[in-house]
């Protein structure tokens, strides 16, 4: 499988589909109350599964404190660690990496293990088949904490029982123009989900992608869950077509221009902010999706999505960059992955 | 564009006033709008006030004694009240009741019924069934029918005598 951010994915509404499970080892205090040798000794035990046998050719493993300040904020960009994950911490911390990034594994977050997969487009049930068998594998080698009421242990009680976390980003474009995404917000926080914006919190979303994802993890079954959210978002979506054929349809001259105005601007300017581009990329992609656009590789997006960000950017560059720099540079690497074909 | 009052400050408040189809309009920094009693400032911030929405400690401070403490972490229950977060495994024992209220309020229940580790997976199976089958037995007591009642026992019985 590829990664969520490679020019090989489809583009279109479906980003990435993401399924994290926290689990702890059985018989050691949480992170929190953890002291730096059994952390450290955690860590270890973790890379040892995946540094043997075949799998080691599969996946990197390394501790997140070995790392400069920008290779920390890449793997943040590539949604592979968390925002808690950069801020600082006493504790030796691991991150078990598949070298096609479909799979991150964080050691000593706020759990002992974060397990995650990430798929590009709407992959349900393909990424939570792939994070149970990582599941269960570790689990053969190091038990966990299971209590017979209460599930799977975590530090905090809002992940208790499943530890399972399922999310799908999407582009909605238009349901964000016509106000529709706090009372989407309201209607499926009754269900025990919620839709938050990519990077942001709350329903500030930059570049009209959003985040939906299951809150409660307790007396449903990971299968109920995932077919919630499977309907959640089928309908999510089917609303969202039908309010932009809607719009393109009473005015499609308007539409048209937003489209092709933005493609201008990205394969013309010479300095460009991150979200500059985000906001420019997102009627790109709704140009895309709706043929307007025709002879952009709708795989390009979800790539710059990731490389236009900050410390992206910079590593691309292989040099410091000033902000005024990093824009002009973003400018110029935007300019050539957008060419005509 | 700065404040109209005090010329220091960006402009961030801006207000009009319509009085009989008179318009006027202000120009402020945050400052001067308070002075001037157009805007007034408030402490009160939605996101604090929801961050500590699920610290067990709004409804269950009364039952808990607080000196009491986990014997693996040590996590004492005031911190456990504090925090809202668990120190280790032992902790949702140590403090299973207050737990239990938490969960329900968080997650409308507090009874795992999904995945489960493996090695685990007969014991679990055969303690669920005897859960629903406990279930359907008060059902069946409940509705007078006795017969059904007695089969559901020696059912849970033989479950039970077989773990």
């Amino acid at each position: 499988m590829k990664s969520w951010y490679t020019s090989e994915t489809d583009g279109g509404m479906f980003i990435s589909t993401r399924i994290r499970l926290a689990r702890n080892i059985k018989n050691k205090p949480f992170p929190s109350h953890l002291d730096k040798k059994t952390a450290q000794e955690i860590a270890a035990m973790v890379f040892d599964i995946f540094n043997s046998g075949k799998i080691k050719h599969d996946f990197d493993t390394f501790y997140f404190n070995d790392l400069s300040e920008n290779e920390k904020a890449v793997l943040f960009e590539k949604h592979l660690v968390s925002a808690d994950f950069l801020s600082k911490s006493d504790l030796p911390r691991g991150v078990v990496i598949s070298k096609d990034e479909t799979i991150s594994i964080m050691i000593n977050e706020e759990d002992h293990l974060r397990i995650q997969v990430i798929y590009p487009g709407f992959k349900l049930k393909e990424a939570y088949d792939l994070a149970r068998k990582l599941d269960t594998f570790i689990n053969e080698k190091i038990p966990y904490e299971y209590h017979e009421k209460f599930g799977y242990l975590t530090h905090c009680p809002t992940n208790t029982g499943s530890g399972m976390r399922a999310s799908v980003m999407l582009h909605l474009p238009s349901l964000t123009y016509a106000g529709s995404i706090d009372n989407i917000l309201s209607s499926i926080s009754k269900l025990g989900f919620t839709i938050r914006g990519l990077y942001g919190e709350g329903t500030k979303a930059e570049g009209n992608i959003y985040q939906v994802s299951n809150q409660i993890t307790l007396g449903k079954t990971d299968e109920e869950i995932l077919r919630n959210l499977s309907d959640i978002i089928n309908k999510i979506s089917t609303s969202e077509k039908d309010i932009t054929k809607q719009l393109y349809q009473k005015n499609d001259a308007m539409f048209k221009d937003r489209c092709m105005r933005a493609l201008g601007i990205l394969q013309n300017a010479y300095v460009l902010s991150s979200s500059e581009f985000i906001q420019l990329a997102s009627d790109v992609r709704n140009g895309i999706d709706l043929g307007i656009i025709k002879d952009i590789d709708p795989g390009a997006l979800n790539e710059l999505l990731v490389l236009t960000r900050p410390a992206n950017i910079k590593k691309i560059a292989k040099r410091n960059l000033s902000a005024d720099e990093r824009d002009i540079f973003r400018a110029q690497f935007v300019r050539e992955r957008l060419k005509q074909k | 564009m700065l404040c109209e009052k005090c010329g220091k400050n960006p402009a961030n408040f801006h207000y009009e006033q319509n009085i009989n189809g008179e318009i006027t309009v202000y120009n402020l920094c945050t400052k001067c709008a308070v002075e001037s009693g157009l805007y007034y400032k408030t402490d009160f911030n939605f996101s604090s006030f929801f961050q500590n929405f699920f610290k067990p400690d709004l409804f269950i401070k009364e039952t808990l004694n607080p000196q009491k403490s986990c014997p693996f972490c040590h996590m004492t229950a005031s911190q456990f009240l504090n925090l809202g977060k668990f120190g280790c495994g032992r902790c949702y024992d140590t403090f299973f009741d207050e737990v239990s209220s938490l969960l329900k309020r968080i997650h409308g229940s507090d009874t795992h019924v999904g995945a489960f580790p493996k090695e685990q997976e007969k014991h679990i199976m055969v303690k669920r069934k005897i859960d629903k089958l406990k279930e359907e037995l008060n059902e069946a007591i409940l509705k007078e029918n006795y017969e059904l009642a007695a089969k559901l026992r020696d059912e849970i019985k033989e479950l039970q005598n077989n773990e």
